[in-house]
């Protein structure tokens, strides 16, 4: 049995009132109040419609809004069955907030996490507060594959447009599927579905206060034990996801260092698991659709810009990236510096190899930036007039290569010294 | 007269030959005492190089982010570092032993006055090795950052850092062995005093106008992105 944290006694009291649900829909708060209604009625409204006659709640976890948040969610509950519980939002993390990387992530989805398991869910889907648009159909197609028993883990399936969510696109995306052998196309989405087996081994597991939980990166602890726990995975298509509120432009390089820094983290994890795996299996996709570019978050990407930081990262940290890189990638990206702006092209191999070389040295991944900042710059060149699906192409022949070049990272993996610059 | 110079003659040889016999056993004891280190030394060295390797001593440095140490070390291992410094420090001990058992005044009052002043030296070089590694490790920082903020005078502001703590090593080991006393007090607040003074002399009249534009800059550049970047990296 999983140890349990303590809940409010208020909390307590509800939980024994309510007793027992089948289903249940998380969301976690802290002052989203001009989001948090839509949520839970579209939570509400998908519930009924998808799953009628089903024990179901919401549950809703907050880290101590004083916008209102949690009066906005009882005036959106209707005839539902709302559950709300604090959770303490650390002062001081990195970055506070939500999303991937906030400081808040890990102790909300505790509590969402530890109310499912008590009301003996047999799936929960988490909604990120802050995203816009959401409707009864996502938590449909969230819970469905889990209510179904087809699958323990099911992931979100965004449109979105090509310059939005470049990390995701040129390295947690490729870099997980070549890995561990499924294409799960948005492993650390915000949005998720699990089953009660996942969660109650989230539960039993030490991850809640791990170098996982420190980063704020618990989603992809989570797809990852899914990858490689044996549990059966799934896609969601939830369409165009747009998020309110970007308060202020994140520290890329932070963000850059959290989400590698995690993603290197499982993969030294499992490492036992992915040097056994080749190729790649396409994950099933429930409520497919057309990858129509209409509504999708605008976006543009300084082309000169990044560049420019790549150039004067190519200038500066040539000692810093030759602790991490081979003398051949040095070498070209060197000539990748001299390129003009419009001939600027990075090669796939390059990055791949970059990016895996990157793997095994997790300590200097503030020196990836500029590095990422090429990437995108040249990327940004290669599709600036392309669509979603054109882009979509680009993306995979970039998985395909990181999958060609997996031996690469084998072999680095285990015979370090071999490669020492 | 013969008879008295040959008596003088005999003591004389009879002295040096005692004075011989009495020293002899101590330069036999100072060569035992070398070889005996030598010998410990080695095998000591190559304990703490079986150990070293079998906790993977250099690739655990090397995640620790402290490489660094690598670059200084023999075939860049920082396990044979440690077990030539084992070696050494063995043999200096055997030496030192070794003098000491010679009996010769001199050389004993020296050998006590290293000993005593030893305690000094390792101090010293161990504030060295730790400004060095620190002075390295926090230069790297600063450039990584200061490249990641796109500031085109990274490499400058890197190396200066490593200086300032290079020559606050410096000082305060040789402080420490107390070379130069009160002078290399003076001198290093002269410096230091001097290098912050003309820095902020540079700042305040001669880049004024420069550095108020760059801060313009960067703040527009941030607003401009906060504006239109997708930002959404992930």
């Amino acid at each position: 049995m999983p140890e349990l944290g303590a809940l409010a006694p208020e909390t307590e009291r509800l939980v024994k009132l309510i007793g027992s649900a089948d289903l249940a829909v998380g969301v976690a708060t802290y002052n989203n109040a001009a989001t948090v209604g839509p949520i839970v009625a579209a939570a509400e409204a998908g519930l009924r419609r998808f799953f009628p006659g089903v024990r179901s709640a919401i549950l809703h976890a907050d880290g101590g809004s004083r916008d209102g948040s949690t009066e906005r969610a009882l005036q959106a509950a209707r005839d539902g069955l709302l559950l709300q519980a604090p959770f303490p939002l650390e002062s001081g993390g990195p970055v506070p907030g939500l999303g991937p990387g906030g400081s808040g992530r890990t102790a909300a989805l505790r509590v969402l996490f530890d109310l499912a398991h008590r009301l003996g869910v047999r799936g929960l889907a988490v909604v990120e507060a802050d995203a816009l648009g959401v409707s009864g159909d996502w938590i449909g197609r969230l819970l469905g594959p889990v209510f179904e028993e087809e699958a323990d883990f099911v992931a979100p399936y965004y449109v979105r447009h090509p310059f939005v969510g470049a990390i995701t696109d040129s390295i947690v995306y490729p870099f997980t599927r070549a890995l561990y052998g499924q294409r799960v196309r948005y492993p650390v989405g915000g949005e998720f579905a699990c089953s009660a087996r996942l969660l109650e081994r989230a539960l039993e597991r030490e991850v809640w206060h791990g170098d996982l939980a420190r980063l704020g990166m618990l989603d992809l602890w989570i797809v990852t034990e899914a990858l490689c726990g044996g549990f059966r995975l799934a896609q969601a298509f939830l369409g165009v996801k747009a998020q309110a509120g970007a308060e202020r432009a994140p520290d890329l390089s932070a963000v850059l260092t959290r989400v590698l820094g995690a993603l290197f983290f499982e993969a030294e994890r499992n490492a036992a698991v992915w040097q056994k795996v080749r190729g790649s299996e396409p994950v099933p996709l429930r409520g497919g659709g057309g990858l129509e570019p209409g509504g999708a978050e605008p976006a543009t990407v300084d082309v000169r810009r990044n560049l420019d930081a790549f150039r004067l990262g190519q200038k500066n940290l040539q000692e810093v990236w030759g602790v991490v890189l081979p003398p051949l990638t040095l070498l070209e990206l060197r000539k990748l510096a001299a390129r003009s702006d419009e001939e600027f092209r990075f090669p796939d191999p390059l990055w791949v190899r970059i990016v895996y070389d990157f793997a095994l040295a997790h300590h200097l991944l503030g020196a990836f930036t500029p590095l990422y900042l090429g990437w995108l710059g040249s990327f940004a060149l290669e599709m600036r007039d392309a669509g979603p699906e054109e882009a979509e192409r680009r993306i995979e022949a970039l998985c395909l290569r990181y999958e060609s070049e997996k031996p690469y990272l084998i072999s680095r993996w285990r015979w370090p010294d071999r490669f020492s610059p | 007269m013969w008879d008295r110079v040959n008596d003088a003659l005999r003591e004389s040889v009879g002295r040096v030959l005692t004075t011989l016999a009495s020293f002899l056993p101590g330069v036999v004891a100072l060569l035992v005492s070398v070889l005996v280190a030598a010998g410990l030394g080695w095998i000591l060295a190559r304990l703490a190089e079986r150990v070293l390797r079998w906790f993977r001593f250099d690739q655990r440095l090397d995640r620790w982010g402290l490489e660094t140490l690598a670059e200084w070390s023999p075939s860049r291992s920082p396990t044979r570092l440690v077990a030539r410094l084992v070696y050494w420090s063995v043999m200096l001990f055997g030496a030192l032993v070794g003098l000491a058992a010679l009996d010769a005044t001199l050389v004993s009052t020296m050998a006590g006055r290293l000993l005593t002043y030893l305690p000094n030296v390792f101090v010293a070089a161990l504030l060295v090795a730790v400004g060095v590694v620190l002075a390295r490790f926090l230069a790297r920082g600063v450039l990584i950052g200061a490249v990641n903020l796109q500031l085109q005078s990274a490499r400058l502001i890197s190396l200066g850092v490593k200086w300032m703590v290079l020559v606050l090593t410096a000082a305060m080991a040789l402080n420490h062995l107390s070379i130069g006393g009160d002078i290399l007090k003076l001198a290093f607040a002269i410096l230091f005093g001097g290098i912050v003074l003309a820095l902020a002399l540079a700042v305040g009249l001669g880049s004024k106008d420069m550095v108020s534009r760059t801060w313009q800059r960067q703040a527009e550049r941030q607003a401009d992105e906060t504006a239109r970047t997708p930002a959404r990296h992930l």
